[in-house]
């Protein structure tokens, strides 16, 4: 299978993604404190 | 400047708010569970998608069950557009909806497309044409042309009811409003725009490219596609990523003046449509004339200033002594990079469109306009997205300012800030203020640490095509790193071009690579700037919902006048003006003062 989303870097992507909306999360808990 | 352009900016204010009324209305009955003409046929449809969605329309959400639900399906685009774009050469593909057998776009260049795509912002490093397959654009990119232009809709549709409701917490149902975006606003809209496109010449196909010989004996591959499904959603949702690279320009998305003109309504339908919802909805209609006066008052301020720029053509054009009057069989003025069949008026309307709103898509080049002309799309993207704005970030956007300048003109004159008979507190003002300030924020951050490192300065055109430095420091270059990251955090998509994170020597991303600062830099503007002004609007709903309305007395400052209007207008101008100007100075201005050529 020559599918490229095997590639490490795409895991590195996939987590910056996430990693963006954990943040998101996170400001929502923090706009509650406002 | 001709007569003929000038009526059609007329004609085009004039139809806009004509058509945009009675869809507020529209919009208004949908939002509040009415029944409308189209509930017969999309009633057991909606029902379903609840069922499938396990959702329980019924059961309102408070602003932070709002914001997540929300936030967890922005994400689940997210990476479902990451893996359709970074399979889209995978043995699974039928051939058929890859027909020239293009690779993925590398991981960084991709990420920068996901991002751009699921935030509204339809930002493209990439040419549509030589990218991306069949499949890639209709499950990928125009599915995220539908979701995002949804989440942007019931973010506006939630601040109403925050500012409406009268007890408790709750501002609606994120997967209800969702379900009725799409169901009853945008699939309508979008089969009879893409209907009208294709009747008039848009093409809509799943053709190999044709190859034609020119008259000079060469070959020329022309692009086919569904363009017109994808060109209608993307003008209704202002998403504005084009199918092909030149966007608007290519005659097989935009081919005449009427798709000219009627591309221009389908972008502003929604986003007008959406201010006098707002009237109706507050039970005051002459609010959302208000609010719709000023939005217009800036737009046709900014068309006019685009129109006369280029009509004018530039110092340095002058000083070539090229001719740029009005003759015989031509309209005169700055052609560069513009279209015959559009003309400076067709030209500088649909880049005002554009750029109002969140849309972005571009009928000519930005960058060839005239330094006046280029610093109007500058001044509508610093004015985050509120004269009109993208679909629901327009909206809520300017009642933000609409929340602030109440606020302003209340200490001004020593009255108790109250709006629409809720009493503005400090929470309130707080968080307005902070969503209000998070775009040029982001905007000025990324361009600050573009412009100031070597990484950033990669992506210049003149140092990514050429490996020589000459240009980098001049004001174009710097206008296009700052447009850059500006259209990117405004989730804007058009381009002052020359700013590339993407290189490809070859069509289907043979041999191709990303600038990964420029991609991950721009991906991260995007989301973060597209996503926490919603939280800190959604936040100021729930913060509104729950107060007491108290009848209007003789102290409380009126917000559906013309003096509202003003200080509104001013309040906006002066954002703009404090965060942006120094920037704005750097690039384009000094670049409309000189005449010398860049």
């Amino acid at each position: 299978v020559r599918a490229t989303i095997v590639h490490a870097v795409d895991v590195v992507a996939i987590v910056l993604g996430i990693a963006m909306f954990v943040v998101l999360l996170a400001i929502i808990e923090g706009i509650e404190r406002i | 400047m001709t007569f003929a352009g000038w009526l059609t900016i007329v004609l085009f204010a004039v139809v806009l708010t004509a058509l945009a009324f009675p869809f507020g209305s529209y919009m208004a009955r949908v939002y509040t569970g009415e029944r409308v003409l189209l509930t017969p046929i999309f009633a057991g449809p909606e029902r379903f998608l609840y069922k499938l969605l396990r959702a329980d329309p019924e059961r309102e959400q408070d602003w932070k069950a709002y914001a997540k639900s929300l936030i967890i399906f922005s994400l689940a685009g997210w990476i479902f557009l990451y893996l359709v774009l970074r399979t889209q050469d995978a043995p699974w593909v039928p051939h058929a909806l890859n027909p020239l057998g293009y690779h993925s776009a590398p991981w960084n260049v991709t990420f920068n497309v996901a991002s751009s795509f699921m935030t509204n912002t339809n930002w493209q490093f990439y040419s549509g044409e030589t990218t991306m397959s069949y499949l890639s654009q209709m499950i990928g990119l125009t599915v995220q042309n539908w979701l995002s232009a949804g989440v942007g809709i019931v973010v506006a549709v939630a601040l109403v009811r925050g500012i409406i409701g009268r007890s408790g917490k709750g501002i609606g149902n994120f997967w209800q409003d969702m379900v009725r975006t799409i169901l009853y606003v945008l699939a309508p809209l979008s089969v009879f725009v893409a209907i009208v496109l294709a009747s008039q010449g848009v093409i809509a196909n799943l053709s190999n490219y044709l190859t034609v010989h020119t008259i000079t004996g060469l070959t020329q591959s022309i692009a086919m596609g569904p363009v017109a499904s994808q060109h209608s959603i993307m003008l209704l949702g202002t998403n504005g990523g084009g199918f092909f690279n030149t966007n608007a320009a290519h005659p097989f998305e935009n081919p005449s003046q009427f798709t000219n003109f009627f591309e221009m309504m389908s972008v502003l339908i929604i986003p007008a449509g959406l201010v006098f919802f707002y009237g109706r909805m507050s039970g005051n209609r002459r609010q959302g004339y208000a609010i719709y006066a000023t939005m217009m008052v800036m737009f046709l301020g900014a068309v006019c200033v685009a129109y006369v720029a280029e009509a004018h053509g530039s110092p340095a054009q002058h000083a070539a002594g090229l001719h740029t009057g009005v003759i015989s069989g031509s309209g005169g003025g700055n052609m560069e990079g513009k279209e015959q069949r559009f003309g400076i008026a067709g030209s500088a309307l649909f880049d005002t469109v554009t750029t109002v709103t969140s849309c972005g898509s571009v009928n000519s080049a930005i960058e060839s306009f005239t330094g006046i002309g280029g610093a109007v799309p500058f001044a509508n993207l610093s004015a985050s997205e509120v004269i009109f704005g993208g679909v629901g970030t327009g909206l809520y956007s300017i009642l933000l300012y609409v929340l602030l300048a109440v606020f302003i003109g209340g200490l001004m004159v020593g009255r108790t800030p109250e709006w629409l008979g809720k009493k503005l507190e400090a929470r309130e003002i707080k968080l307005a203020g902070l969503g209000i300030l998070i775009t040029p924020l982001a905007a000025l951050f990324c361009t600050a640490l573009a412009t100031a490192s070597k990484a950033g300065r990669a992506s210049i055109s003149e140092v990514a095509t050429s490996a020589s430095n000459v240009g980098i420091h001049t004001p174009q270059a710097f206008s296009e790193t700052f447009y850059a990251y500006l259209s990117q955090a405004n989730n804007n998509g058009s381009a002052f071009a020359g700013y590339t994170g993407f290189i490809q020597p070859n069509a289907g991303s043979l041999g191709s690579h990303g600038i990964t600062f420029a991609d991950i830099l721009g991906g991260f503007d995007m989301m973060f700037a597209r996503y926490a002004p919603i939280l800190f609007a959604l936040a100021v709903a729930g913060a509104l919902a729950g107060k007491r309305i108290t009848p209007a007395g003789l102290g409380t400052m009126r917000t559906d006048n013309g003096t509202f209007v003003v200080l509104l207008i001013g309040v906006i101008i002066l954002v703009g003006a404090l965060t942006f100007f120094p920037a704005l100075l750097l690039g384009p201005i000094v670049q409309g003062l000189t005449a010398h050529l860049y």
